[in-house]
């Protein structure tokens, strides 16, 4: 069985904004000068890729 | 003689080493961010020797190995230092590989899982950041890339390195499957 797409992308932005985001915001980043704008682009970034990706798959999947 | 129906069992051997490979994960992904948080370029040598070799093929330019400081290239002003590393992306990359490849799978999958993530996270990093690197002195030398670019540069990289590595692990994984 694969795994679904979905699910996929779910473990992409957890895991990636999970290290890149949240581990530093828990250690106190936040009060870091440019963090805010830093977490802004890579959340934007990263959550419009994703919704892009599973837009593709959902497509390349109709046309088959 | 009537069939007694027994209750599934709550924590099968596979839901045991799910949830020890996840306990496992979060351990060696904290552990990588305590380590990167206070590494140098001495302890990141493992990572930043062949990326600062890949990104001198690419761009042309020799760097040469400053003690304490980087890779520093001297004709293009401009140094791999510990904060280019990568090593965020390759925890994000190890923790994928092996949620896709590992959960769920009998046990010697999961061995073959684990070093099949490891490589893939290692060799991912060092290609896709050199190639990332590589990328933003070309943009610079062309007077193209103003600062705020290579923040969003970095995050697209990366964020469409991991969508395909998953395609890569969902793949591998069917195809493990189907060798059992």
């Amino acid at each position: 069985m694969r795994w679904p797409r979905v699910l996929g992308v779910a473990l992409v932005v957890g895991w990636y904004l999970g290290v890149t985001l949240l581990l530093p915001l828990l250690n106190g980043a936040a009060a870091e000068p440019g963090f805010a704008q830093h977490a802004r682009v890579t959340v934007g970034v990263t959550l419009g890729l994703s919704g892009l990706y599973l837009l593709l798959a959902a497509r390349k999947r109709r046309a088959r | 003689m009537r069939a007694v129906i027994l209750p599934r069992p709550v924590l099968t051997p596979v839901r045991l080493h799910d949830a020890l490979t996840v306990a496992g994960l979060a351990t060696v992904i904290y552990a990588g961010k305590l380590f990167y948080a206070t590494a140098t370029v001495e302890g990141l040598r493992w990572v930043l020797h062949p990326t600062a070799r890949l990104v001198q093929w690419l761009v042309g330019e020799p760097f040469a190995y400053e003690m304490h400081y980087g890779y520093v290239s001297q004709t293009l002003h401009f140094a791999i230092v510990p904060a280019c590393a990568g090593v965020n992306f390759m925890l994000v990359a190890f923790a994928l590989l092996t949620t896709v490849l590992c959960l769920g799978a009998p046990l010697r999958q999961r061995g073959l899982g684990l070093a099949l993530a490891a490589l893939g996270a290692y060799g991912a990093t060092v290609v896709v950041n050199a190639g990332r690197i590589a990328a933003w002195i070309m943009l610079r030398e062309a007077d193209l890339a103003p600062e705020a670019l290579h923040r969003v540069e970095g995050v697209v990289v990366y964020v469409v390195t991991l969508l395909v590595l998953f395609e890569l692990a969902r793949w591998a994984r069917s195809k493990l499957h189907a060798l059992a």
